[in-house]
């Protein structure tokens, strides 16, 4: 009874109207957003966006600096990378100041051939590192030093060299059990250290070893640091954590500096951000059309209350109390939102799986569904909508309930 | 419940001249049980005392106090108990909906205190004469017709004061009095009072109180 009251002079078309510029624009706007996040994973191959990327950062080389020497990051540039957006920490890779080589096997172990090499190492600061293991510790006295080095060398090593030279593939466990000696050529003579393998890291291509050891071994066998040569122990390689490694961005004040990186991801930067100006303008025209939904949403309610005067005027005078009426009109108004709600996101679905059927036989997996900060969005713009109506209603309402 | 109404002048009639011993700003209290009669010709504020005490109106001067609490204080919650439970009202303009039929215009109203129960309603339909009419469109009924259901409304829940404002204006005396009837035994029931205004006298209800405005 009473909703035939409240809603007897409902405008259809203009509900349609409303109803179908906040389908439309919200259709418009989430369809972008996971269209951005679809081409994100494909782009830099991760689904995640909150999880942060590394990249390993160095200085062009150039002929000057083949006769010149190279300079490393002095700390006003590590500075100056820490404040660039997208950019949440930056770590120095540090490099030993002494000869190393490294020795193995021998014979003593059947199989691993004799080997002696010029060696090197890095340290790279805790945080950054992607390998956990027990192995992983070092402290003053203790003759053993774990080592973690690339996964690339043992991918190389087992599809190339082995092959090749008809030797058997290994696997990482193996090589880990295997023990080499690290032979530090130190100011005052040659020191033996035992090597261990503690792990294989896909982020830093490089060897690296416990940064306490480094900083202590530069102390003790490298030359002293003085403010004439200081400028030679610059860290030559840094470490980056961001937040997307393709942000175009990033890329701009790379190429600004002169730095380079391995990153595939930079290169996709182009890609980037040409989707991202695609985003824009989608999400832009999205947006307008979601606040002109909003703006009839707003209009078709003071219609409905100005033309519904005269009921809800008599309801309230026989005693309804005008909080019970906003409730009624929220009920309707939040069933046509959870509808619309339901619509779009259906058809996000529906859109998203024949998307990504398609991305799929191009070879580019996209992950299934509608991504969950998509639908949260849909459901914080429903709830805006919902909320402009509530204080719509109740001011509406109030000023016919207030004696005058 | 008791009214006072303290120096009350609506805004409108500030400039018309006052009879002597009117109600407006003077300092007049009644109880909710007084039956009250309002005599006066039209265009004269009877309406206005109905709106005043049902707190449709805040166009005066002075201060209405029901139990001693200012009225003008009152919160619309407050205003919408008050309506439930203590103020039972009849419109001269009748406020009934036509989309709705006469029984669904009093269960509106019923259906919030769950006073009475279908039966009932028939039986005061009967005793008003317009049983029969229960099921017609609200907008079908001749002015006579919506002046008993809307009655009936009224009677609709739990009341201290009934304010009837010109409620038989279009009733003949054998209607009038059977209406008068029903008001009177609803009043006795609620041990409740009432407020009537008039163009003319009334000689159904033994008035205790004579309000000139």
């Amino acid at each position: 009874m009473i909703r035939r009251l409240l809603l007897q002079h409902q405008r259809l078309w203009l509900l349609t109207i409303a109803v179908l510029g906040a389908l439309f624009g919200l259709l418009l706007l989430l369809g972008a957003l996971q269209l951005y996040f679809d081409f994100r994973s494909v782009l830099t191959g991760r689904s995640d966006l909150s999880q942060a990327q590394y990249i390993v950062v160095n200085k062009e080389v150039s002929t000057m600096n083949t006769f010149l020497g190279q300079k490393g990051f002095s700390t006003t540039e590590i500075a100056e990378l820490k404040a660039v957006k997208g950019i949440r920490d930056v770590g120095a890779l540090t490099g030993c100041r002494f000869d190393v080589n490294v020795t193995m096997g021998g014979g003593a172990i059947e199989g691993v051939p004799g080997m002696y090499s010029d060696f090197f190492f890095e340290a790279a600061p805790e945080a950054f590192l992607d390998v956990q293991s027990d192995r992983w510790r070092w402290q003053e006295g203790d003759s053993v030093v774990p080592l973690i080095v690339p996964k690339d060398f043992l991918r190389l090593y087992n599809f190339v060299y082995a092959p090749s030279q008809g030797l058997p593939q290994v696997t990482e466990e193996m090589l880990m059990l295997v023990p080499f000696n690290i032979v530090i050529k130190s100011k005052n003579g040659n020191v033996l250290y035992k090597g261990r393998l503690a792990g294989f890291s896909e982020r830093i291509n490089s060897i690296l070893a416990p940064k306490n050891f480094v900083d202590w071994s530069n102390e003790n066998y490298g030359p002293a640091v003085t403010a004439a040569n200081e400028v030679k122990f610059l860290p030559s390689r840094i470490i980056l954590q961001c937040d997307d490694a393709s942000s175009p961005e990033l890329a701009e004040f790379m190429s600004e500096k002169g730095y380079q990186t391995n990153s595939e991801n930079l290169k996709n930067s182009r890609l980037s951000s040409l989707l991202r100006v695609i985003m824009n303008v989608c999400v832009g025209i999205g947006g307008l059309i979601i606040v002109l939904a909003l703006l009839i949403f707003l209009l078709y309610t003071q219609l409905l209350i100005s033309r519904s005067s005269y009921e809800l005027q008599t309801l309230i005078r026989i005693g309804y109390n005008p909080k019970m009426l906003t409730a009624r009109y929220m009920r309707y108004y939040g069933l046509i939102y959870l509808g619309i709600l339901i619509v779009v996101v259906a058809v996000l679905w529906i859109g998203k799986s024949l998307f990504a059927g398609f991305m799929d036989e191009k070879g580019f997996p996209v992950p299934d569904g509608v991504s969950m900060p998509v639908v949260l969005l849909g459901v914080g713009f429903m709830v805006l909508f919902l909320v402009v109506n509530f204080f719509t209603v109740w001011l509406g309402l109030r000023k016919l309930a207030m004696p005058r | 419940m008791q009214l006072n109404f303290r120096n009350v002048l609506p805004i409108p009639l500030a400039d018309t001249p006052l009879p002597p011993g009117s109600l407006w700003k003077s300092d007049t209290s009644f109880e909710s049980q007084a039956r009250c009669l309002v005599q006066a010709p039209s265009g004269t504020g009877k309406t206005t005392i109905i709106s005043l005490l049902y707190g449709l109106r805040a166009d005066y001067e002075g201060q209405l106090l029901f139990d001693n609490q200012d009225t003008r204080m009152f919160s619309v919650d407050q205003w919408t108990e008050i309506r439930k439970q203590k103020l039972a009202i009849v419109f001269q303009d009748l406020r009934l909906f036509p989309q709705l039929t006469a029984l669904e215009n009093i269960q509106l109203k019923n259906e919030l205190t769950k006073t009475l129960n279908e039966g009932r309603i028939r039986e005061m339909a009967e005793q008003l004469g317009i049983a029969h009419k229960l099921e017609a469109p609200c907008g079908k009924l001749s002015l006579g017709q919506q002046q008993r259901i809307a009655i009936i409304r009224a009677l609709a829940q739990p009341f201290e004061l009934i304010l009837l404002d010109e409620p038989f204006s279009h009733l003949d005396e054998a209607n009038i009095r059977k209406a008068a009837e029903l008001i009177m035994q609803s009043c006795t029931a609620n041990g409740a009072g009432l407020l009537l205004t008039s163009l003319g006298g009334n000689t159904h209800f033994d008035f205790t109180q004579h309000l000139t405005i």
